[in-house]
């Protein structure tokens, strides 16, 4: 009954129940987007503290470094995921809910082409590229959807 | 049985309802973003059954398994989401 034991059913205990929450989330929650926020957030929060436990309830054997391992990987590639898929739901024309605030992209995108109708306007592509590099709100999502004009999406480039 | 043991018997049930409930959008999600999504929450679940599953059968050696599922898992959204985009 040391420390760590108690630490290690801690984490495995609340892990769980991140789960469920993200799960009732995925459930209860209006659309796409709001549920892909909830499901990320188990795929991190959630998994990162089972691991937690895992590598806590082993302490001989060499799991604290596999856990590890785990934990960084979801880390890097829960939000590349979630950011494909969110991109590929707005690009194939999924609405965002009636009650969200802010659409950076609404009546910017063309959906039928699959351009910006801002980019256009501006000096090229270059412009977008450099609206994102500043960090401007939808920057980096413009920039995504730019770069769909010329050909398939979801090049190298994205990670 | 040690407390961890215990702790794992206790957040594996709780891993079941999560599969479910997800299963349950899965199943009924209007859009086809709405099952690539829960079926990302499901592969996320999944990782966590195999990690409780390993604490609970005193098996440090599932925690590997845990790992390549994060993996094919990523790899699986991926592809999902390239496919999406494609589809228009």
């Amino acid at each position: 009954m040391s420390l760590r034991e108690t630490l290690a059913a801690g984490a495995l205990v609340l892990g769980s129940a991140v789960m469920l929450l993200a799960a009732l989330g995925v459930v209860r929650l209006p659309d796409v987007y709001t549920r892909m926020s909830a499901a990320s957030k188990a795929s991190t929060l959630g998994a990162g503290l089972l691991a937690l436990g895992a590598a806590l309830a082993f302490p001989a054997e060499p799991v604290a470094a596999q856990a590890v391992a785990l934990v960084a990987f979801l880390a890097l590639a829960a939000p590349v995921a979630s950011h494909l898929v969110g991109r590929a739901a707005y690009v194939s024309g999924t609405r965002p809910w009636q009650g969200t605030a802010r659409d950076d992209l609404a009546g910017r995108y063309d959906h039928d082409r699959g351009t910006l109708a801002g980019a256009a306007a501006g000096a090229g592509g270059a412009a977008v590229e450099g609206a994102a590099g500043e960090g401007a709100p939808g920057g980096p999502r413009a920039a995504g959807a730019q770069r769909d004009a010329p050909g398939r999406g979801g090049g190298p480039r994205v990670a | 049985m040690t407390l961890a043991g215990i702790a794992a018997w206790v957040a594996l049930p709780m891993l079941a309802l999560a599969l479910l409930v997800a299963l349950g959008r899965l199943l009924a999600g209007p859009s086809l973003p709405d099952r690539v999504v829960a079926l990302d929450l499901m592969t996320a679940v999944g990782i966590g059954t195999i990690l409780a599953g390993a604490v609970a059968l005193g098996q440090a050696v599932m925690v590997d398994i845990a790992l390549m599922v994060a993996l094919l898992g990523f790899l699986g959204t991926a592809a999902f989401a390239s496919y999406l985009e494609r589809r228009g």
